[in-house]
């Protein structure tokens, strides 16, 4: 019976060393499993493409009312969004953006208070006090990014 | 002789998992009549001769020995997590004898022996040395090394049995379940929750080939880099990318906490999913009643006539 396993101290470099083996295997399983279609390979591709265009970015003009402080305005269809992958779209309120992305539907609805989420082709969000965004004088605008 | 003073109820309940003989402590052995005896190490008796496939959770939970055990922590994550996986509560457990199969470092033993229930804590891997040194003041709980598809306890000798997400990581969820419930008294409840077969547990399990593989200490150095840079931007596009591909786990918990169950989802050589339905279908099989399938998915209680 082998004794108790004890962390003993790792030096820096071999800390590195380990760290950079496990991401070059973790990055071959990866890869092994996207063309085995076990991981999907969507939004690794539509995060990649970004990078080979450039970066989208609109100001919103057709809002509309979804529920509660949640508000809604369309979005292109072949920009990646949470639906799929991973949205990389910002939303700023006059010059200054909104704090929580990736939010829950729920939660824009009820809480608002700026949190937002992009969903298939539509951008769902609510304004930094739940006023109306469509009559509260602001101007907001989407702008991707890429990491 | 134990290395502890044990509650009466927990000192004579082992028994020879060959033959069902009972055990007498001898020393720094459990004898049977028959001779056959089992070795007692550091006061916790050995009915298994190495950790066999789950060296990745003796490696996690002695490091990890404390970090989700609530009376340590303070917080009461770990009680929520068992009423919330099992339905049971104190008044399920109090003065029963309890089997907590799988005990890891101890943190659902924990509540269950605050509860005032008697527990037998069992482990196929060396976290029995973190969760016999967790309880070392409480002689209402007794922690054995053994294989829980060979458990040294009599049939019809245990009131309570709880398995929270460990019948997974045998070679056989089914069978190591269908294992446990001669264990049980008639009129006894068993609890257990598994991996679900939806959501992040799916996309987990195509990873596991390879994440099982790596050697403990390389993954774990791997975490403890990789969790923090997670979750200190955690709405970068590279990070939300990254958790659908590879999910990490994030239970609100701590750091600690997360980085210790990253590992312990992707370490291990078993981890089997399952579906609500087929794991009550195995209550059904076993002839147990009172079937009930909790909120949480893959949750099942029943109740053996």
């Amino acid at each position: 019976m082998s004794a108790t396993p004890e962390l003993s101290p790792v030096s820096p470099g071999r800390r590195r060393l380990y760290v950079l083996g496990v991401n070059l295997y973790l990055l071959a399983g990866g890869c092994w499993l996207i063309l085995r279609g076990r991981l999907p390979a969507r939004p690794v591709l539509a995060f990649l493409g970004a990078f080979l265009r450039p970066r989208w970015r609109v100001t919103l003009r057709r809002i509309e009312p979804e529920t509660g402080c949640c508000y809604t305005a369309r979005v292109l269809p072949w920009i990646m969004s949470d639906l799929h992958g991973a949205s990389g779209l910002e939303l700023y309120e006059d010059g200054v953006k909104l704090p929580f992305g990736h939010a829950p539907h729920d939660t824009i609805r009820t809480l608002g208070l700026g949190r937002y989420s992009h969903w298939g082709r539509r951008v769902y969000f609510a304004s930094s006090d739940n006023s109306d965004p469509r009559t509260n004088g602001r101007r907001y605008r989407l702008v991707e990014t890429r990491w | 002789m134990t290395a502890k003073a044990l509650d009466p109820a927990l000192a004579g309940i082992l028994v020879c998992p060959e033959t069902g003989a009972p055990l007498a402590w001898q020393g720094d052995r459990l004898v049977a009549a028959s001779g056959t005896s089992y070795p007692v190490l550091r006061g916790i008796p050995r009915f298994v001769p190495s950790d066999d496939y789950v060296g990745s959770f003796s490696f996690e939970w002695n490091t990890h020995n404390r970090t989700q055990l609530d009376s340590f922590t303070g917080s009461g994550s770990s009680e929520a997590m068992l009423t919330a996986k099992t339905g049971l509560g104190p008044d399920d457990v109090r003065g029963k004898l309890v089997l907590d199969a799988g005990i890891g470092a101890g943190r659902f033993s924990d509540v269950l022996s605050r509860w005032g229930a008697k527990v037998v804590g069992v482990d196929l891997s060396y976290a029995v040395e973190a969760a016999h040194a967790n309880f070392r003041d409480r002689p209402n709980v007794m922690v054995a090394q053994a294989d829980i598809g060979r458990l040294p306890l009599a049939d019809e000798s245990v009131d309570v049995i709880v398995s929270i997400g460990v019948l997974h990581h045998t070679p056989s969820t089914e069978r190591y379940f269908k294992a446990l419930v001669p264990k049980l008294k008639r009129g006894g409840r068993i609890s257990i929750w598994v991996y679900p077969d939806s959501g992040e547990y799916a996309v987990r399990n195509n990873w596991i080939p390879f994440t099982s593989r790596l050697p403990s200490r390389a993954f774990y150095e791997w975490c403890r880099w990789i969790v923090p840079r997670i979750y200190a931007d955690p709405n970068r596009r590279w990070v939300q990318l990254l958790r659908r591909l590879f999910p990490f786990s994030d239970q609100g918990l701590g750091l600690e906490n997360d980085i210790l169950d990253t590992f312990d989802a992707y370490s291990p050589v078993f981890h089997g999913i399952h579906s609500s339905v087929e794991v009550a279908n195995w209550f059904a099989e076993t002839g147990l009643t009172d079937i009930r399938v909790l909120d949480v998915p893959s949750s099942v209680t029943g109740v053996k006539p």
